[in-house]
């Protein structure tokens, strides 16, 4: 059964007539069906029976896909063992090499990055079940239901805590002491400025008894209901402990019989397993268990723990994304990306021998220099400069390219790893320089000096990683694609 | 030129040779170098091979190829003069192993040359093919391609195609493969079609266009690799033991194709192949080095018109007793290599040898006369 559609059969064969070297790296197949299983995994993703209010169950998705991934990068991979334009030394211009890569780097980029299609779909998903605002508005209604339902029971009891300003330069400071006050512990504290300027801005009610001393209270904890980062994300503020007080307890109100409907209805929302007829027909009184944490009897009773947890799930789902996770994210795809594009370019243009003869070298060296730098006990810089030497050894070697009449496996293990170390070079070097930085002001005097110094470190070394790329793109362009020419087409001893 | 031609094939047609015919007018559409011709030329062909079973030659394909001929006749060639292509100069290779020594060797080139490499198995006729190729280092002596102005082995490979004896495995179809070849060498779109097409009728290989390594047999493997490696436009071809793997008919079909490809006009080319088939290659080549334990020994271009002895082959019911009894035991000797015998004279040339057996009625189902013949080493 053929199943290549009649329009990639047609640029198949005009690709191959008139474009081999881009026909040859499959750019046009796997591409297109690359971004076509990207799209169908998408689909089932989107479509299986995954509940945003369950437990993720996205790490089986990823292993999923990067199984996927990698018998798609092994199909491809057997199709790229069947046309080699340089190897069977047809018309090769210098920029040949780098379109190849280019089109390796994007295919195995359009590979690489199907096992993250379930993770992103996922958080679409749960994005579109629950908006931030939604989250943050039944959050707030069920905190205040809640609230008003116990408003009986819940302790009302502000926490208040005695702060004094201490002079640190007139030497008055004196050990902080707890104060027992009937059932509550008080404490009496002495505060830096800055410390009790924190204090008073984010206090609930401030009491000033003095020039230098405050009285601090502190609400009791009415969220039933846990913020799970949806305050970071919503445009609806979600109420603090304080607020709801003043909207609930502040001024009681009795109770109304219809809330347990209301709140029901809440629940079943956010927990399928919630019961909800049990609650809307009112809680039994076995429930009312006073010598208990007001918190945890009430968190009983309504079964907030399933609450929590489906919200907890749905704003995992959603937030997944910060910066940090995404910059991870970005950091494993594109180096998986530039280590598997670089070993399919090595491998096209260097011979079957020499390729698994460098894998070999590769882990031979890395073991052999783990070792040496475990027994040598070395600083954190000892990996840049074995990085640096092996570079430079590796150029060397390289270089008898040049001069050879020979075909020799050495020389082309030593291209094959000055190639693979270029784009990491910058990154090595901005390394060895802020370790430099590091010594001379961490361990200094002039240890003050540190965040400015410091301050472009995250920017600097995003530049190298950028660099260390357009310079493998440059050294391909020019020296490496001539060093492989000419390698490659020496005669054999 | 083209008289030459016009007549040749006239000949052929004539003669109901049908088969070779139409190899001569593709041959001939494309040293015209117009591409209506050579499509013209593919379209005989197809009829050719439609109707090959009717010995007599259906009437369509005989109008057709008067047709073409006649076109073909109105056009004038200018035959290129030969070039030298390359000159090997005591070229000589030990294996770091020391287990094999190619002693230095010397020979050159031309345009529209065969040379054919021959020795018995083992003795360095695919070491010295491989030094040619550049793909083995070369010891001592010089390999000088006249012809490739680009300094480096990239571009002389790009130039000297070489076939090896055990053909590497392709994948995906005959004819895509063709079209890479094709596209490799700048053959690009139009003319990219055409000439795969051109070259799959030339070799016979249409029907199996679409056909993968596993479908084919290694005779047509070995049609196909010749057909790669021409739309690659290589200088100076390398095969190594070509023959190896053919049919006696397809022997001689390859070897007269490779004389005519050497001395195609549009394209002309040198040769050099290996091969066991000493006198099918004796009959194509212009030059035959014959090697044995590593050292060129005989160069049949340097063979001096007086020689010391005749000799030949026969193959006889008669006994040795027979054979001496006729041919007098002076100056004589007669080798049996217990299929047929190999006769030395100093004193008799080889037809008057066969003319006192056939006078004395000798049974002779087998006669050669290889005087010439490099085959006269292999003892």
């Amino acid at each position: 059964m053929e199943l290549k559609p009649s329009f990639l059969k047609h640029l198949d064969k005009y690709l191959l007539k008139n474009f081999p070297v881009s026909w040859s790296s499959r750019i046009h197949s796997a591409g297109l069906y690359g971004i076509g299983f990207a799209i169908l995994i998408f689909f089932f993703s989107f479509i299986a029976p995954n509940d945003p209010r369950n437990r993720s169950t996205i790490y089986y998705w990823i292993t999923l896909a990067i199984i996927l991934s990698l018998l798609g990068f092994v199909f491809w991979m057997i199709y790229l063992l069947r046309f080699n334009v340089f190897k069977r030394y047809g018309l090769w211009k210098a920029t040949d090499t780098v379109k190849t890569y280019a089109f390796y780097f994007i295919i195995t980029l359009i590979i690489v990055s199907w096992a993250f299609i379930p993770p992103i779909t996922e958080s679409i998903r749960a994005n579109m079940a629950y908006s931030s605002n939604e989250l943050a508005k039944d959050i707030n209604d069920m905190n205040i239901k809640i609230c008003q339902l116990e408003s009986e029971s819940v302790n009302t009891r502000f926490r208040r805590d005695t702060f004094q300003l201490a002079n640190y330069i007139t030497g008055m400071q004196r050990k902080n002491s707890m104060i027992d006050v009937s059932e509550e512990i008080y404490g009496y504290y002495f505060a830096d400025s800055a410390n009790l300027n924190s204090k008073l801005k984010y206090a609930d009610s401030v009491n000033k008894i003095g020039d230098d001393m405050y009285v601090i209270y502190e609400c009791p904890d009415y969220m039933f209901i846990e913020e799970y980062e949806v305050n970071t994300f919503s445009d609806v503020k979600l109420l603090s402990s304080m607020d709801i007080y003043r909207r609930v307890l502040k001024n009681k109100q009795p109770v109304d019989p219809g809330l347990y409907k209301d709140l029901g209805v809440l629940f079943t929302k956010y927990s399928k397993l919630h019961s909800a007829l049990t609650l809307s027909a009112g809680i039994p009184d076995y429930y009312n268990r006073a010598n208990e944490n007001y918190k945890v009897r009430i968190s009983d009773k309504y079964d907030l723990d399933l609450i929590n947890s489906s919200i907890n799930h749905i704003t995992d789902k959603k937030y997944r994304w910060d910066s940090l996770t995404t910059e991870i994210s970005i950091h494993v795809a594109y180096y998986f990306t530039l280590m598997l594009s670089l070993l399919v370019l090595i491998y096209r243009h260097t011979t079957r021998k020499t390729f698994f003869l460098s894998l070999l070298a590769g882990v031979v060296l890395t073991i052999f220099t783990s070792i040496f730098i475990a027994l040598s006990r070395h600083t954190g810089s000892a990996f840049p400069m074995w990085f640096i030497a092996y570079f430079v050894i590796f150029l060397v070697i390289s270089a008898f390219i040049f001069n050879s009449t020979k075909r020799s496996v050495i020389t082309g293990i030593g291209l094959n790893f000055l190639v693979t170390m270029t784009p990491f070079l910058p990154l090595v070097i901005t390394t060895m320089y802020y370790d430099s930085l590091r010594e001379r002001y961490l361990y200094s005097s002039r240890w003050t000096e540190y965040d400015h110094v410091f301050k472009n470190e995250t920017l600097h070394y995003r530049l190298s990683e950028v660099g260390g790329f357009l310079l493998l793109i440059i050294l391909l362009a020019t020296v490496y694609q001539m060093l492989y020419k000419k390698w490659y087409s020496l005669p054999e001893d | 030129m083209v008289h030459q031609f016009v007549s040749e094939i006239s000949s052929y047609l004539q003669h109901q040779d049908y088969s070779l015919a139409v190899r001569r007018l593709l041959d001939a559409c494309l040293d015209i170098n117009k591409p209506e011709l050579v499509q013209k030329a593919i379209e005989l062909s197809r009829i050719y091979y439609r109707q090959k079973d009717n010995e007599q030659g259906s009437p369509e394909f005989i109008n057709a190829a008067n047709d073409l001929l006649k076109e073909v006749s109105s056009e004038t060639i200018i035959t290129p003069s030969s070039e030298l292509l390359v000159d090997v100069n005591g070229v000589s290779k030990t294996y770091s192993n020391g287990n094999f020594t190619l002693s230095p060797v010397s020979f050159a080139v031309s345009t529209g040359d065969i040379l054919g490499v021959v020795g018995e198995n083992g003795n360095g006729k695919t070491t010295l093919l491989r030094c040619l190729a550049g793909q083995l280092a070369i010891d001592s002596g010089s390999v000088h391609h006249t012809q490739i102005r680009e300094p480096g082995y990239y571009a002389i490979k790009h130039q000297v195609a070489f076939i090896p004896q055990r053909i590497p495995r392709w994948y995906g179809l005959l004819k895509d493969n063709l079209h890479f070849s094709a596209a490799i060498a700048g053959v690009h779109d139009d003319e990219n079609e055409l000439m795969v097409n051109f070259m799959l009728e030339r070799l016979g290989l249409t029907r199996y266009a679409n056909f993968t390594w596993n479908q084919i047999s290694s005779g047509y493997r070995t049609r196909f690799e010749i057909a790669r490696v021409l739309l690659q436009k290589p200088s100076l071809l390398i095969l190594d033991e070509p023959l190896a793997n053919l049919d006696i008919n397809a022997q001689q079909t390859i070897l007269t194709d490779l004389r005519f490809m050497a001395k195609s006009i549009k394209h002309p080319m040198g040769v050099v192949l290996s091969s066991q088939q000493l006198h099918e290659v004796e009959k194509v080549a212009d030059n035959v080095l014959f090697i044995k334990r590593g050292s060129c020994v005989f160069q049949t271009k340097e063979k001096t018109e007086t020689v010391k002895s005749y000799v030949l082959e026969l193959e006889t019911v008669a006994g040795r007793d027979d054979l001496v009894r006729v041919l007098g035991e002076d100056n004589v000797s007669i080798q049996f290599n217990g299929g047929f015998y190999t006769i030395t004279s100093t004193a008799h040339s080889a037809q008057d040898m066969l003319n006192k057996l056939v006078s004395r009625q000798v049974n002779i189902t087998y006669f050669r006369d290889i005087t010439y013949s490099t085959k006269r080493f292999f003892n």
